[in-house]
């Protein structure tokens, strides 16, 4: 029974991908007038679905719920017990190599596979709210599911070939959503970009995979964690799959895409761009992780590598963070550092590999808290827009004035409901969104006691106590960034009370027209709001899995011993990670020392948009850096010049010569054409002189 | 003489292919149409039931037929090299007609279609030299017709290309390697069988040499003899640099045309290095596997490189199949159990692959007349079935995992890693690889981008999307897809080196 659930388990959401692609295939017929056509959006007051669009809101939901029931019965069952594999069948075999598909279920999967039913559960609830006005609401979901499914299989891969068919069914449906309102050029250029960006790291997997393959070496994750088999790796298979984990994860310096994916619906941001999928770079290299322990190149630990990029990246984005205004924009910065430190904290050895999975599982909560927090002011934002787009409509068909109706849709087609400049006290409109974007932002700062704090100074402090200076001072100086550009938002968005004046100096739509729209916000409905709420709850205790001391009836380190149990062969010495007091209360100190800044700056009125003195640093991180320029002009001149060049050969050189070489035939064939005029007689002479020869060949020889 | 239900079956099969297309020129125009359909359907169920069949029973005394005509020995047999192309073959003759949109001359069309798959179908069953250059020609003469009389212009960054011109280039090449492989044939045959003309033609002969000798001809003309095999069947593989002929012809032949020249023409190449120098010269690839897997490796290259830059479908998706040949050619100079899996692996997957695309190419271009990809965007609004199915191809052509794409990328290029010893070889052989790999990430993301996304095209308002027919053979085509891209040992397992040497007695 437990086998079946467990095989069953990762599969169920794909079912329900099916089974939704089956009934849209035999149902639904979209059709649309050219009207509709002609002012495309996906927004409408009434999506019209042959089948009541709950259904299959339901199928998936029910899917991912029966998913998680599953999973904490496993749980039960399986955590802290062996290990165990549930191979489904073999994906290729031959004569003395095999390639298996399954399921591995340890401490590792169990736990992440844990809070990845749950988050996808609370998001897709989510979403039944967040695109009730989506014409495409079925394909949504749908995408939602498959995600979902490829996720698990990620978590739950036995194998790398499991765990790349999970990992590129992500990286297919990341692709899809980012463009999933795909009439945008941003969108689907944003879509373009994460899905090429993604995949140029996943070269890497694929380098590992080439060269584990032709060695002949078992692609079982359990037998690739076996020390014997570790020491006969050759390097490129962690630096491979070291690549695609940064690809996944965006690491700098393959981090572009993520910002710009945030132009895909915020349930997606919030599950596929924060809590699961770009995680699972991270998951990638504690899954595997003695290759990297003790595989070295040019005398410098992988793990040191992993760590170094890890830390830059934590620093670089929060950098990046604090000068966006597109609220989405800015959690995916944060996303990206949070990462980052995650990275950081697995060159630390198995307590490392601790923090950075703890640290995945709590950010998997209050990332998602955030997003969908964000999401719920964004579309509370678009719907009040809506409302008064229709009633101005409504108003001047009266007047039949179409012309102005449509050049006031247009007007307003600018307006970006992602930016922060517009919003502004919202604290007023969206009680319980205040409240539960505040507890995310809290959590992610690392405020004691919420749940970031406990993961955050596991990782601090497991970096501090292993003498890694430079990746400790990098990651503790982002504690400060990140709160400063948390609160920076939080204070503009729902505190400050925006002024004409200010208002006039950063935005271009009328003043006017952005209080209407504050007059008319309302806080979103129950199924996107109690989400919220249980999310933010869990954002606020999931601490207890790891804390530092016993608490109640929970005993210290469940979580840490649990993992460690994996990878004990790799710890050494029996030295336990201490409680460090003066950390605690330093990176406290820092969180409120950012947290006052941003009030400081931001909540009186202001003068000036920037100061000159910063205007400089301003500019590089409003460029980010210019990562995105070298790729544009790497793509732009270096590989279309090349493509060009082959193209060029192929065209005029190859083709120029074949067809030099039929003009010359051509010239002699002219006199033949009289004997033989017609291809067949040709040919077929030919064939007559061919046998002929070969029959006085055969007589010769005789 | 063994007789048995499933050697009548075969030789039915060929005879079911010459005959029922026959009955076209007795029917009324509008039934045509309908006609095809159904004896494709029939065609095509029949070759994918013996397919199965020697699937579930691999045992190839079975699945023979031995015909003794004036005074040669005539033979037809399903092994483990070929049952996975009867397969292909049965699906494409199941699918061609139902994605044709052809409306004039519609009889002479269908006729020389079934003709070319006549021609397929027998070369990949027979075992006799004689027959299989008749088939040969069979499935390569109809090509001219069906291209210049129903072909379309097709374009590149450079230059237009007529059908006729186009048509011509592809008559000449495949001319060529015809005349190659006949060439060949003789030469083996007056080597070997020096005083007998009647006998010394089926592939039998020649492989109980090999059992008894160990070796047919002595090394040096072993080498000369594969490559001249190698080049004369490249030809008609798409070898670079021989395959400019390749996207001419795909690009100006009707779409359906296209779907039988990418899914099974191409596959005639290369099924013939693997059943004849393969098997025959093997020793050969000893010294020269090593040029086979860098000549495949260019391929791959090129081939990706160059389609990145064309702004025509049919063009993007012909140098993408030159790209894919590259796996194939590798997999056979690699000479090992994987490479010889995934030559053949690859052979189906492509074909289904470029087939599902082809059909989509032909699909946009009878909605909308044009087939250069700037003047499509946000086909997806208007055409969600057939976008959600190039999305999936393009997936599957790009090398998702879990789709059939995957399975021959994987193991062709780790045999070749395996095969090539020198580490720096290594190195330079897997950059060029993953850098095709990148660059066919990069053309299929554009092309998706290009005709699905962004704003629709005015002029595209009220298009359809797909009907009953192109939904019922793209579904099957994707499910297949997706079927081998998960269970792979549907043809891992009896297509491999060791099955091979076994059936041929090694």
């Amino acid at each position: 029974m437990l086998e079946i659930i467990a095989k069953l388990m990762p599969i169920l959401p794909l079912f329900a991908f099916f089974v939704v692609a089956l009934i849209v295939f035999l149902f639904e017929k979209t059709k649309y007038s050219t009207d509709e056509l002609k002012e495309f959006s996906f927004y409408t007051k009434k999506p019209k679905t042959k089948v009541p669009k709950e259904i299959y809101s339901s199928i998936t939901i029910l899917a991912i719920l029966t998913s998680f029931i599953f999973t904490v019965i496993l749980a039960l069952n399986f955590l802290n017990k062996e290990f165990q594999v549930f191979n489904l069948f073999s994906w290729v075999i031959f004569e003395n190599y095999k390639i298996n598909l399954g399921f591995l279920y340890d401490n590792l999967s169990i736990w992440v596979s844990l809070m990845v039913t749950f988050v996808v559960l609370m998001i897709q609830i989510y979403s039944t709210g967040y695109m009730e006005n989506d014409r495409d609401y079925p394909r949504f979901f749908a995408y939602l599911s498959l995600f979902s499914s490829g996720m698990l299989i990620t978590v739950l891969a036995s194998s790398l070939v499991t765990f790349i068919i999970g990992w590129e069914i992500m990286g297919l449906c990341s692709y899809l959503l980012i463009g999933y309102w795909y009439h945008k050029d941003s969108a689907s250029f944003a879509a373009k970009k994460a899905f090429i960006i993604t995949r140029l790291g996943d070269l890497g997997f694929l380098l590992a995979l080439f060269i584990l393959v032709s060695n002949g070496i078992s692609l079982d994750i359990i037998e690739l964690n076996k020390i014997e088999v570790v020491k006969m790796l050759s390097v490129l298979v962690p630096i491979g799959l070291m690549v695609a984990a940064f690809g996944k994860s965006a690491q700098v310096p393959l981090h572009v895409w993520l910002p710009d994916a945030m132009e895909g619906p915020t349930p997606v941001s919030a599950l596929i761009h924060a809590a699961t999928m770009v995680a699972a770079g991270v998951y990638l290299v504690a899954r595997v992780y003695p290759m990297f322990y003790y595989i070295d190149i040019v005398g410098i630990k992988l793990v040191y590598i992993v760590g170094f990029i890890g830390a830059v990246s934590a620093f670089l984005a929060a950098t990046m963070g604090i000068v966006n205004r597109d609220i989405k924009r800015v959690l995916a910065y944060s996303t990206m550092s949070q990462l980052g430190y995650m990275f950081a904290a697995l060159s630390a050895g198995v307590y490392g590999v601790v923090a950075a999975i703890f640290h995945l599982i709590t950010h998997g909560f209050f990332k998602a808290l955030l997003f969908l927090s964000a999401g719920s002011v964004i579309t509370a934002i678009e719907k009040a827009h809506h409302k008064i787009l229709e009633e101005k409509n409504h108003h001047n068909t009266h007047d039949t004035h179409n012309s102005t109706n449509n050049d006031n849709h247009n007007a307003h087609h600018h307006m970006d409901p992602n930016d922060i400049w517009i919003m502004g006290n919202l604290k007023e409109s969206m009680k319980i969104t205040f409240i539960t974007f505040t507890i995310g932002f809290l959590a992610l700062a690392g405020l004691f006691p919420l749940s970031g704090f406990f993961s955050k100074d596991e990782i601090l402090n497991v970096l501090l106590s292993n003498n890694y200076i430079l990746f400790f001072v990098l990651t503790f100086i982002t504690v400060l960034l990140t709160a400063f550009y948390m609160s920076r938002i939080w204070v503009i968005s729902f505190l400050k009370k925006i002024t004409k004046n200010e208002h006039e100096q950063v935005n271009e739509i009328d003043y006017n027209d952005v209080q209407e729209i504050h007059k008319n916000i309302k806080e979103s409905p129950l199924n996107m709001t109690i989400p919220l709420i249980i999310l933010a709850i869990f954002s606020i205790i999931v601490g207890i899995i790891n804390l530092p001391f016993d608490f109640l009836f929970v005993n210290k380190h469940i979580f840490s011993d649990s993992i460690k149990e994996i990878f004990k062969d790799l710890i050494h010495n029996k030295q336990e990670l201490h409680f460090n007091l003066m950390l605690v209360l330093s990176s406290t100190l820092l969180l409120v020392l950012g947290l006052v800044l941003a009030i400081i700056i931001y909540l009186p009125e202001r003068k000036r948009y920037i100061p000159n003195l910063l205007s400089e640093i301003y500019k590089v991180l409003t460029k980010r850096y210019y990562f995105d320029d070298f790729y544009h002009v790497v793509s732009r001149y270096v590989i279309r010049s090349f493509s060009n060049l082959v193209n060029f050969i192929d065209n005029l050189v190859v083709d120029g010569a074949v067809n030099k070489v039929a003009d010359q035939f051509h010239k002699g064939s002219i006199v033949s054409n009289k004997v033989f005029n017609g291809l067949f007689y040709n040919y077929y002479l030919w064939i007559t002189i061919g046998l002929a020869l070969s029959v006085l060949v055969i007589l010769f020889s005789k | 003489m063994t007789q048995n239900f499933y050697s009548n079956a075969i030789i039915l099969l060929v005879l079911l292919y010459l005959i029922l297309p026959l009955v076209l020129y007795f029917l009324k125009e509008k039934y045509v149409r309908c006609y095809s359909i159904i004896i494709g359907s029939l065609l095509g169920a029949f070759s994918m039931f013996l397919a199965f069949s020697f699937y579930y029973n691999p045992d190839i005394n079975l699945f023979t037929f031995n015909l003794n005509l004036f005074g040669l020995d005539y033979k037809f047999r399903i092994d483990n090299f070929n049952y996975s192309l009867i397969f292909l073959n049965g699906l494409i003759t199941f699918a061609v007609p139902l994605a044709t949109h052809i409306k004039e001359k519609q009889k002479d069309f269908y006729v020389l279609t079934f003709l070319v798959l006549l021609g397929t179908t027998g070369l990949f069953l027979t075992q006799n030299m004689i027959l299989f250059i008749l088939f040969y020609e069979l499935a390569s003469v109809p090509m001219y017709f069906l291209i210049a009389n129903w072909g379309s212009l097709g374009v590149t960054p450079f230059r237009k290309v007529e059908p006729k011109y186009a048509a011509m280039k592809l008559f000449l090449y495949l001319q060529l390697g015809g005349v190659l492989i006949m060439l060949g044939f003789f030469i083996l045959h007056s080597m070997l069988f020096p005083t007998d003309i009647f006998t010394g033609w089926n592939f039998s002969d020649y492989e109980s040499i090999l059992k008894s000798k160990g070796y047919l001809v002595d090394t040096n003309l072993s080498k000369v003899l594969f490559i001249l095999f190698f080049i004369a069947f490249g030809i008609e593989a798409a070898l670079v640099p021989f395959h400019t002929w390749l996207p001419d012809g795909h690009s100006a032949a009707p779409s359906s045309i296209s779907m039988i020249l990418a899914g099974i023409l191409l596959k005639m190449g290369t099924y013939g290095i693997l059943r004849i120098p393969f098997v025959f010269f093997n020793e050969a690839l000893n010294t020269l596997g090593l040029v086979f897997i860098f000549w495949g490796l260019v391929n791959m290259f090129w081939g990706a490189f160059n389609a990145y830059r064309q702004i025509d479908f049919k063009y993007l998706i012909a140098y993408s199949s030159i790209s894919h040949m590259g796996v194939i050619f590798m997999g056979i100079g690699a000479n090992n159990d994987l490479g010889v899996s995934a030559a053949i692996f690859q052979m189906v997957s492509h074909g289904l692959i470029s087939a599902t695309m082809f059909s989509i190419a032909g699909s946009f271009q009878y909605r909308t007349d044009t087939r250069i990809l700037d003047n499509y965007g946000g086909l997806l609004r208007v055409m969600p079935f057939i976008g959600a199915i190039l999305v999936f191809a393009s997936m599957a052509n790009l090398g998702l995992p879990g789709l059939s794409g995957f399975v021959a990328e994987l193991i062709g290029i780790s045999a070749s890693l395996k095969a090539i010893s020198s580490l720096n070889l290594k190195l330079v052989f897997i950059i060029f690889a993953l850098a095709a790999i990148f660059i066919t990430t990069v053309y299929v993301i554009n092309l998706l981008e290009k005709v699905l996304y962004r704003k629709i095209n005015p002029n595209y308002y009220e298009i359809k999307d797909a009907y009953w027919d192109e939904k019922l053979h793209l579904t099957i085509l994707a499910l297949f897809i997706l079927i081998l891209g998960v269970y792979p040992r549907l043809i891992t397992d009896l297509s491999n080196l060791t099955k091979i040497k076994e059936i041929i007695g090694l």
